[in-house]
């Protein structure tokens, strides 16, 4: 074998063993999921009494095959989880949305493929399963995000919002005053109790978040 | 059993014989196993295992090798889960800090035959690329740069074999890298390196 082989085999065994060692798996090793809260720097949650919770989860999904909202155990138990917690914050539920100061939502992201240009802050937003501004009684608004929060494009991600109902008639528009951001909850163990466990810790670590 | 020690004691001379009046190979290419710890750094601060090298050089003088040396080395460290204050808000996760360094440089040895083993003395500089990686869940933050970098090294090379074309080496290393990550608040990078490996005459 000449000098040049060598040179070439040696060069090419590196880059393997380069490409095999340069990521391992660096997935969570708690079996929790990441959780990142936002809140409106305006907002000042003691003005809000009432609050109105959607009855299904909302799922952002490129494929036809999925449904726009789910309604299972896993949307059912995020949903309470959910409640759970504006109650002990001192919120009363409410059965209508008009009568409600604040509306929650909860969002799945899944399969989704448009990552490349153009999108934007809540791009899902005009998705099918997403709640429309419609939903809360106000058509011609707009969700608005007063903060610059973190959104993630990932497939695996879950998004819970608070708009403020309260304040919209006057504002003309529908601002998110809380938002958590929440993932992968398609790579973990049990994704139902790790998100019911990430809407608690949201709300630990936002404790302002109340009457 | 004193004819054992005669044999032990007639080899060592020879082996010594032999590095005295050796003929040293006209190009040498290594591979080494390379240990890792970061100097200095807020970042990681825990050593890795995770490193590897290969040079090629020609013989241009009596003792003096020149050549390119290609390297890789892989850092990392868990943090467990914490949360992590913001202007307005706050983020809850474990993570993973993670420093991938690819370092390239014209490196010249100055060997130096003693005995049964050969010193080396070697300096490489170059450049290195960098990428600093915070990652939680399936996110992550990245930044990479390249930078300078100076290299300098010292081992010895152990004969495997009498006809000296192939060796075992091992020394240490350090390398200082000019690359800065702004994100990641860094201003230049350290190393302390371990190596292992094979020379050898292609």
């Amino acid at each position: 074998m000449t000098q040049k082989h060598w040179v070439f085999i040696g060069s090419i065994l590196f880059l393997v063993l380069a490409g095999c060692l340069k990521y391992p798996d660096y997935g969570t090793r708690d079996g929790k999921l990441f959780v990142y809260t936002g809140y409106s720097p305006e907002a000042d949650f003691s003005e809000y009494s009432t609050f109105y919770l959607v009855d299904s989860v909302a799922l952002i999904s490129d494929s036809k095959n999925d449904p726009n909202r789910i309604k299972d155990k896993y949307a059912l138990d995020a949903i309470q989880a959910y409640r759970d917690n504006l109650e002990a914050r001192g919120y009363v539920e409410v059965s209508d949305p008009d009568s409600a100061d604040l509306g929650g939502m909860i969002t799945v992201l899944k399969n989704i493929s448009i990552y490349s240009s153009g999108y934007y802050p809540g791009y899902w937003w005009g998705y099918p399963g997403y709640y429309p501004p419609g939903y809360w009684g106000y058509p011609s608004y707009g969700y608005w995000y007063p903060w610059s929060a973190v959104y993630y494009d990932q497939s695996g991600t879950v998004v819970l919002e608070l708009v403020d109902l309260k304040n919209a008639p006057a504002e003309e528009k529908l601002t998110i005053v809380f938002n958590a951001v929440m993932g992968d909850v398609y790579n973990i163990n049990n994704p139902t109790q790790a998100t019911v466990d990430a809407i608690n810790q949201a709300f630990e670590q936002t404790p302002n978040l109340k009457k | 059993m004193i004819m054992k020690r005669i044999t032990i004691l007639l080899a060592m001379v020879f082996m010594g014989f032999f590095a005295k009046a050796q003929i040293m190979p006209d190009a040498l290419m290594q591979f080494n196993y390379e240990m890792g710890v970061p100097l200095g750094s807020d970042f990681i601060d825990e050593y890795s295992w995770a490193g590897m090298s290969f040079s090629y050089q020609k013989l241009i003088s009596d003792n003096l090798y020149t050549g390119v040396f290609l390297g890789f080395n892989r850092f990392d460290q868990y943090e467990p889960r914490k949360t992590y204050p913001l202007d307005y808000g706050a983020i809850n996760t474990d993570l993973w800090k993670y420093i991938w360094n690819v370092p390239i440089t014209w490196r010249t040895d100055y060997v130096i035959p003693s005995g049964s083993f050969d010193y080396f003395f070697s300096l490489g500089i170059g450049a290195q690329y960098t990428e600093y990686t915070l990652i939680f869940s399936k996110y992550a933050i990245v930044e990479d740069e390249w930078g300078f970098l100076v290299n300098p090294r010292v081992g010895v090379n152990i004969p495997m074999s009498i006809s000296r074309d192939s060796f075992l080496n091992l020394g240490v290393g350090y390398s200082y890298a000019t690359n800065k990550l702004s994100t990641f608040d860094t201003n230049g990078q350290q190393y302390l390196h371990v190596f292992l490996g094979i020379n050898f005459e292609p």
